[in-house]
């Protein structure tokens, strides 16, 4: 199972970047957004050890959460947590990315934080035929 | 003994879901006037793209986990002592000594590869995407800097070193004015080669990270560096140069079809050259 999924992924990758320009690391979080919160780390060309934690606060305070990936080798490492938003809640969420990589000769860098509390985003995987104009 | 405890109690608290874990979590906030996702929010406005003040239990949490703290200085520590996997530990162990006994890293190079066709990438980025018509936050490459809303003073190099610019593309991520750091990628005819310089404005982003003192050296102006290579014939050889001071982090990589000391020292010079001329 879990090779099918990595092999899908690499299929997906090497055929997105093939003909894409997505070319360096960026991350990004999105709150609120229609079904899921969420903070990513991708590059569409290339693959990286991230970890992602995303720190998810309701303005309650009762159901807040983290959701991690882990340290994983990956082109997309997504902290998503799907059926969390306002609608279906009833609760409005901040959501706050911490990104972590490791590189092949063991150095593990904290790289960046990314908060989202609505669900613009910029440019990024998820509209990618949008961006080409199709 | 406190973070095998909070560990245990994390552990005992979670749900796994797909490829993600769940954490419960009771945010303490800094200020007990406000919830901690008024806190974020506010200090996102004010300061956006920054990391922010972490909260004890925040720290204690990454802490916990063996992560360098966001925010922190940068560490430099043995190996064995940065916290892994038993794979990822025994890969890395490996590939130090790869590099300290063989200079490289001999195994196929995805990034070796796909720095390789990256002028392929660029014509067909180029063919969708016409000069102007990108919106600030988009990923895209771009044919100028002047291109790119970055949200410091980002400069190219200079002609001396790329002998053909090839693009540029934003890198981090994307704050209200601009990207917190960049790539160009440009041709290093001198050996076939194509070369991409990312740096990261660390003083906005609050990056650290903890180095294993096996691999750690100061040769750019005392500054800490990283030199690597690794790759074989089949996807070239990838060299990479990297280097931290407090305001920047710094990657120089070039490919080549070989494996050499000197193309190694070569590109080490162009870093040596890059910093001298970002820091006069």
């Amino acid at each position: 199972m879990y090779l099918r999924k990595i092999t899908a992924v690499s299929l997906l990758a090497l055929s997105i970047s093939s003909h894409a320009g997505f070319v360096s690391n960026t991350a990004h979080s999105r709150g609120n957004c229609f079904g899921f919160n969420e903070s990513i780390t991708w590059n569409w060309s290339e693959y990286h050890w991230w970890d992602v934690h995303s720190l998810h606060v309701d303005n309650i305070g009762s159901e807040s959460h983290l959701v991690r990936t882990f340290m994983i080798y990956t082109w997309r490492a997504a902290a998503l947590h799907v059926k969390e938003w306002e609608g279906n809640t009833g609760k409005r969420w901040t959501v706050k990315g911490y990104h972590f990589y490791m590189k092949n000769d063991g150095t593990v860098v904290y790289d960046v934080a990314t908060v989202g509390v609505d669900c613009s985003g910029y440019d990024g995987w998820w509209d990618y035929p949008h961006a080409r104009g199709e | 003994m406190k973070n095998k405890i909070l560990l245990g109690i994390l552990l005992t608290h979670t749900a796994i879901a797909g490829d993600t874990i769940t954490i419960p979590w009771d945010p303490k906030p800094l200020d007990p006037n406000k919830t901690r996702g008024q806190e974020i929010e506010e200090w996102n406005k004010l300061h956006p793209g920054t990391t922010g003040p972490l909260t004890q239990q925040e720290k204690e949490y990454f802490r916990s986990q063996g992560l360098p703290i966001p925010g922190d200085k940068v560490s430099v520590k043995p190996l064995n002592s940065i916290k892994m996997n038993d794979a990822a530990k025994l890969s890395a162990l490996n590939y130090v000594k790869e590099q300290q006994t063989k200079g490289y890293s001999e195994r196929f190079s995805q990034n070796a590869k796909n720095l390789s066709s990256i002028t392929e990438v660029a014509e067909k980025e180029f063919e969708h995407y016409n000069a102007g018509t990108l919106e600030a936050e988009s990923t895209h490459l771009r044919r100028q800097h002047f291109e790119l809303k970055i949200s410091y003073n980002y400069k190219p190099l200079s002609s001396e070193i790329t002998q053909e610019v090839i693009g540029f593309a934003p890198e981090s991520n994307y704050v209200e004015n601009g990207w917190n750091g960049a790539v160009e990628f440009f041709k290093w005819h001198d050996h076939n080669s194509i070369c991409a310089f990312h740096e990261v404005n660390i003083k906005r982003t609050g990056s650290s990270a903890f180095f294993p003192k096996e691999i750690v050296r100061y040769d750019i102006n005392k500054k800490l560096t990283l030199v690597s290579a690794e790759g074989n014939d089949q996807s070239q050889y990838l060299y990479t140069v990297e280097w931290w001071d407090s305001t920047y982090k710094r990657i120089l990589e070039c490919t080549a079809s070989e494996y050499s000391n000197d193309i190694k020292n070569e590109v080490l010079e162009m870093a040596k050259l890059i910093d001298k001329n970002r820091s006069s």
